[in-house]
């Protein structure tokens, strides 16, 4: 079965018509992972590389995300642990004392658009909250910060999941204004993007 | 014939009906949305006030609270230079004072075109720079100095904008401790707290978080400046597109709603203290995600803001000589000068961040002077023309007759001067500037920059002061 109306689809933004075409598609019997990875996070690559060579705007974007999520939301029951898990859930926040939150809830929606899985942990995230959302299951967390003067409120995070003997087991991505390549690597953190379309780029790299 | 007064340049936004439909859609967002006070107290002082309050701190506000309050704000707030009795700056009917913006990461060094981290000599350098220049009224901080205190920058800057200018100084804080400890150092200065209150020599700048949230640390330090009488810009940022509705009248109502629901609380707290109206409403640039500062949009929000605080009869807050530009180049030239001149025609009283670059990231000391030099520019555009019996010189008109010339005469020579002298731009023919260097404005700015900010020595704080400014900041700490 042609998967190409349903990556056209998304990349204009059709919830509907991609939710009926992975209907179709999976009433023809196609794979869920094939179709997640070649009709849907394929259009969203596309998207993504639309976004950056400037012929798409951020609102085309978070609808083409959507249209996307709508055709996951029918893919999921389909989907083994192996599909799933290979995308990730990614708890973000911004720091605490920092409430600047529009460019996180940027890249929580990109990420989401790419097809991880979102825990918003919202403003003002204190270390403890990082830890308890690694505590229930996210694989990868993301920080924020726009203030000098909260950016060490990321290597406390940091610095509080080793003490709660979690760091092996989660990857850290930090990000706002202040923040540079040689911060996130000097506190230890695993990377750090510029802004949220490299954002999704650098977190497919950490969980693969 | 019958003598006119000048004609000045003025620009109006909104009429009357206009900003009345700003004001009611804002009492109804407060009244049926309501706003969130995260703050025991103000929650205290809007339940007494017979707002209502749900949800642990939902408040709506009912309309008659609103209107109470904004009959209570002074209608105008004076700052004063340090040392004096006598306003510097006067926000009143259309004065414009400029000043520069606060806490960029970055600095732009004018000797070595290098774009690093700011560190505090070269705070201190700025403020020299600020201090000056006549055009640029109050200064703010202009960056965060990587190599101090990381966990409490802000007295440190307040302190070091008190020692190098004795104009009046704009501050941020972290908290209301902070507030406490620069409040303390400018008391000192001004020779105690009840002199500082007649005479203010600073202004608190603190945010609102759109959309309609009050948070803790913000409203402190809205209740500890009403509490002392002191003036407070308290002011939403809604960003079109991000935090706020992508239609101005949309996102002008919600900033209104917000700035109001804190002057109820300023006013609840402390009857007549004196407030400052702001809105920072700007939008988000769908290809970059920046929040744009060189836009027509944002200079139509100005417009629309400082129409608005005049509806209010309440001094408010501007913008101008400000850029998205990395650099001190043509785009940051033609965002300086089409702001500035709108803050100008729309009477903005407290027009801020001169000197900002990429988008309020880095402060550009160039784009300071040059700012200076389209102030000065501006400033005669500003003062238009008179009409009185010399300006319209029909003697001398009659005197010189057909074929003559006004050269030569007296009244020439007593008025030439009235006319706007550049200092950077250039007005000599090519041969002329090509034996003077062929200097383009570029380079004219960066040597006229170096040279400011090597020459300036400003009126030193005497040592008694200074000791004092230093025990302040360690007794904080
Ligand atoms: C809007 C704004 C506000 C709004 C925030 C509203 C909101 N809901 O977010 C309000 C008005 C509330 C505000 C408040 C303050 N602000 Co403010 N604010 C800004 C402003 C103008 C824009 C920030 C923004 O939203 N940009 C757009 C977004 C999309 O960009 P972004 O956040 O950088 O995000 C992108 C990347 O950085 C990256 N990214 C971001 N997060 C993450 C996370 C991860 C994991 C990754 C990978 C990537 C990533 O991707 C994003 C999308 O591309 C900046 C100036 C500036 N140009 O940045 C100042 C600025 C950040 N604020 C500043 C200050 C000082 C303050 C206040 C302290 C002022 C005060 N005393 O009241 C308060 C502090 C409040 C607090 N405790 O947090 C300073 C910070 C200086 C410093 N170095 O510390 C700045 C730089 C302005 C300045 N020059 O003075 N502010």
């Amino acid at each position: 079965m042609d998967l190409k109306p349903i990556y056209k689809n998304v990349i204009e933004g059709q919830a509907d018509a991609v939710e009926s075409g992975v209907k179709a598609a999976l009433a023809a019997g196609v794979d869920a992972g094939v179709i997640l990875n070649e009709a849907l996070i394929a259009a969203m690559d596309e998207v993504g590389n639309r976004f950056e060579d400037g012929d798409f705007f951020v609102p085309e974007m978070l609808i083409a995300a959507r249209a996307m999520q709508a055709g996951l939301a029918l893919l999921k029951p389909h989907l083994t642990a192996i599909d799933v898990q290979a995308a990730g859930k990614i708890a973000i926040g911004t720091v605490k004392g920092d409430l600047h939150d529009i460019g996180k809830n940027l890249v929580a929606m990109m990420l989401e658009g790419a097809g991880f899985e979102i825990v918003d942990l919202g403003v003002d995230v204190t270390p403890e909250a990082f830890v308890k959302a690694v505590q229930e299951g996210a694989n990868l967390i993301g920080m924020s910060a726009l203030l000098t003067t909260t950016m060490s409120n990321m290597s406390a995070t940091i610095e509080a999941l080793k003490a709660a003997g979690l760091r092996e087991q989660v990857k850290v991505m930090v990000g706002g204004a202040p923040v540079t390549e040689e911060f996130a690597r000097s506190i230890g953190a695993d990377a750090f993007a510029p802004d949220a379309s490299s954002a999704t780029r650098v977190a497919r790299q950490l969980v693969a | 014939m019958t003598e006119l007064p000048p004609a000045r340049p003025t620009h109006q936004f909104f009429d009357r009906q206009q900003c009345e439909v700003i004001h009611l859609a804002a009492l109804e967002i407060l009244r049926r949305t309501g706003a969130r006070v995260h703050h025991p107290e103000a929650l205290e002082l809007l339940r007494e006030a017979d707002a209502i309050i749900s949800d642990t701190n939902l408040v709506q506000f009912p309309a008659g609270l609103i209107e109470w309050a904004l009959a209570q704000a002074p209608s105008n707030v004076t700052l004063c230079g340090r040392g004096t009795s006598q306003p510097a700056i006067r926000m009143e009917g259309m004065n414009v004072s400029f000043g520069t913006g606060s806490d960029c990461l970055n600095y732009l060094d004018p000797r070595t075109g290098e774009h690093r981290l700011f560190k505090a000599e070269d705070v201190v350098a700025c403020i020299q720079l600020v201090d000056s220049l006549p055009e640029i009224e109050f200064c703010m901080s202009m960056g965060i100095p990587s190599d101090l205190d990381a966990i409490s920058p802000y007295r440190h800057q307040a302190a070091l904008m008190m020692e190098y200018t004795s104009k009046p100084v704009v501050f941020i804080s972290g908290d209301k401790a902070d507030c406490e400890a620069i409040v303390a150092m400018a008391a000192a200065i001004a020779g105690g707290s009840e002199a500082l209150r007649m005479n203010p020599t600073l202004l608190c700048y603190s945010q609102i978080t759109t959309p309609l949230n009050h948070g803790e640390t913000s409203t402190d330090k809205l209740l500890y400046m009403a509490e002392l009488g002191l003036p407070i810009v308290h002011m939403p940022s809604p960003m079109m597109g991000g935090t706020a509705p992508i239609t101005m009248a949309g996102a002008l109502a919600l900033g209104n709603a917000e700035v109001l629901s804190g002057l109820v609380i300023h006013q609840l707290k402390n009857p007549g203290a004196p407030f400052v109206y702001g809105q920072g409403l700007h939008h988000i640039d769908m290809k970059t995600t920046i929040s744009v500062y060189g836009a027509p949009e944002f200079e139509l929000a100005r417009a629309a803001v400082a129409d608005l605080a005049r509806y209010y009869n309440l001094p408010h807050w501007g913008y101008a000589g400000h850029t998205d530009s990395c650099v001190m180049d043509e785009q940051a030239a033609s965002d300086a000068t089409s702001s500035i001149l709108v803050a100008l025609l729309t009477g903005q009283h407290l027009a801020h961040d001169i000197g900002y670059i990429e988008a309020g990231l880095t402060t550009s000391p160039e784009m300071i002077v040059f700012s200076a030099e389209i102030i000065n520019r501006m400033r005669h555009f500003m003062q238009g023309m008179s009409f009185d019996a010399d300006s319209l010189a029909l003697e001398l008109i009659h005197q010189v007759g057909p074929g003559g010339d006004f050269l030569k005469t007296e009244h020439t020579l007593k008025n030439f001067r009235s006319f706007w002298q550049p200092v950077l731009f250039n007005r000599r023919r090519m041969h002329d500037w090509q034996k003077k260097g062929s200097k383009r404005l570029a380079d004219q700015l960066r040597e006229k920059t170096v040279s400011l900010m090597e020459a300036r020595q400003p009126e030193p704080l005497s040592g008694s002061l200074k000791d004092e400014l230093v025990y302040i900041l360690q007794a904080a700490r």
